[in-house]
């Protein structure tokens, strides 16, 4: 793996105000955080813990207050394809196909129709869609939906993925299926992924490095290399040892919360 | 998969529960159309005031046939009605949903057309024809500027209602795809907003109706359904009076139903669920 740094984060902290109540809310402060590229960065931690509002700075949707968050070296000024996005509510056009959801990256970018349909196909096939290229969102179960969102965003072909909470809406059986098939792509692409959750399961099955953030304001608690080999399975003492460590600091960060809170 | 099961069972249900609604429906008028004639003709009701549902028929006949004076008036006087309130919601659209969807999208702009629009909400444009008389005297433009304005104003509300709720990760999963500000204006604000849009258009047209035959009582010159009735009146021509009633809500209810019935069925069918999904 190289040790190309793709995204950087030098103390950053964000403060959200809120103008009805006229409070501010610190969300983040003094982050520091490299993602290498290539890296599938897992980062966990309770709600409300500025994990998304910190992959959201890594799309460019929110700016930090203070600090700087950069990718390849650049401070992010903005949204843009060579970082794309999946939510965890799917997000797709409902007046779109499955196809014409998938390739409408690829017409903004100007690529004629045809020859989008034909690069569409390659993701399509990719994420387990074949036979649905025709079908409304609205037809769709919500593992498929989370489907079709992966392969819109793959088929620009960007640099790195930013997932937020992607299996989140999705029912357990789903997810594992995910879990499994985004761990194929994931062979595949080679991609640098930050994916956001709080599944303790999603984070042993899925990642080289687990980023664990404390509750507000967040900061990290702690960075874990993960190099078992993958396929993992949930039996292996290794896997078993890590998911207890995990448990522990987000309990821990839990009961923080409950007693303050 | 179990989506397919609803989606096929839904239309049958939906057009028994429909035909039944219609014969019920259909029953209420026939028997108050019946009441009415037998009430009138066993003298209950003086004839002249109420004419019985017979006569009246007769009269729209006759109002549209070639002895009438004019001859064919009642096309005449609905194709002025419906002319007005073409140009009025045509006006009231090109000046309602550019400001709408301008406050939708810009803070500052909100805030700036906020106060007009609640206060034009609350008052109904019909109030503003004494002085739209006397500014522009007893002219055509009266009555389509009462509905333009009316229009307008509930253009704009919806078009800022639409454009305003689209979920923010719509916009933002376009712009993380590559799109411009332009680009996700066009490709998911507008078509988000559709529904709404539609809404407001068939709004207009109803609001528009009532306030144009209104407004035709007061300032038109000639033809349209609300100078047929008030001519009628001068004339104690109570046959035409409610002959006018009559065909008022039959062209009424023809655009309620069959044009925005059905382009509002069209508009679902095309975006819908994703209502429901959210």
């Amino acid at each position: 793996m190289s040790t190309n740094v793709k995204f950087s984060a030098n103390g950053v902290r964000k403060i959200f105000h809120d103008e009805r109540t006229n409070r501010s809310v610190e969300a983040i402060s003094n982050l520091d955080l490299e993602v290498h590229d290539g890296e599938f960065v897992v980062l966990i931690g309770p709600s409300g813990c500025g994990k998304s509002t910190f992959l959201y700075m890594c799309a460019g949707f929110e700016f930090p207050t203070e600090g700087d968050v950069a990718f390849e070296g650049k401070t992010i000024k903005g949204p843009g394809p060579e970082r794309g996005i999946v939510f965890q509510d799917f997000v797709l056009y409902p007046w779109r196909t499955v196809r014409r959801n998938i390739t409408l990256g690829l017409e903004l970018k100007g690529v004629a129709k045809q020859e989008a349909a034909k690069r569409a196909q390659h993701w399509i096939d990719l994420t387990g869609l074949s036979g649905f290229e025709d079908s409304y969102p609205r037809q769709l179960s919500g593992g498929m939906k989370q489907r079709v969102a992966i392969a819109r965003t793959l088929a620009c072909e960007p640099e790195a993925v930013l997932m937020d909470e992607p299996f989140g809406a999705l029912d357990v059986q789903t997810r594992d299926f995910m879990v499994r098939d985004l761990q194929r792509v994931w062979d595949e692409t080679g991609k640098t992924i930050i994916f956001v959750t709080h599944s303790v399961e999603e984070a042993i099955m899925l990642a080289d490095r687990i980023v664990v953030f404390g509750a507000r304001p967040s900061r990290i608690k702690d960075d874990i290399r993960v190099d078992f080999p993958r396929p993992r399975t949930e039996s292996d003492p290794e896997v078993q040892a890590l998911r207890a460590k995990l448990i522990d600091l987000l309990a821990d960060e839990t009961r923080h919360e409950s007693i303050a809170g | 998969m179990t989506l397919s099961v609803t989606e096929r069972i839904t239309p049958v249900r939906k057009s028994h529960r429909t035909t039944t609604q219609l014969r019920r429906g259909a029953t209420t008028v026939i028997v108050l159309v019946v009441l009415w004639e037998i009430v009138v003709r066993i003298g209950l009701v003086d004839s002249f005031l109420v004419p019985p549902p017979t006569t009246v028929f007769s009269q729209l006949f006759t109002l549209a046939g070639p002895e009438a004076l004019p001859a064919y008036a009642l096309w005449m006087h609905i194709g002025w009605s419906l002319l007005r309130l073409i140009l009025g919601v045509a006006l009231g659209a090109a000046i309602g949903l550019p400001i709408g969807i301008a406050m939708g999208s810009n803070r500052f702009i909100k805030l700036t057309f906020r106060p007009i629009l609640t206060f034009l909400l609350a008052i109904p444009s019909l109030a503003l024809a004494p002085i739209l008389i006397l500014l522009m005297g007893l002219s055509e433009w009266v009555p389509v500027t009462v509905i333009a304005i009316e229009a307008a104003v509930v253009m704009a509300y919806n078009a800022e209602l639409g454009t305003s709720s689209v979920p923010r990760n719509m916009k933002w999963a376009m712009a993380s795809l590559g799109a411009s500000r332009f680009t996700i204006f066009t490709r998911v604000v507008l078509p988000s907003s559709l529904p709404f849009l539609i809404t407001a258009l068939k709004l207009s047209v109803g609001y528009g109706w009532r306030a144009l035959i209104a407004v035709e009582l007061l300032a038109a010159t000639s033809f349209g359904l609300g100078f047929m009735i008030f001519q009628a009146q001068n004339f104690m021509d109570t046959k035409t009076i409610f002959a006018g009633i009559v065909a008022i809500s039959i062209v009424g209810f023809t655009f309620e139903r069959v044009v925005f019935g059905r382009l509002e069925r069209r508009v679902n069918a095309w975006y819908a669920i994703s209502t429901k999904e959210r």
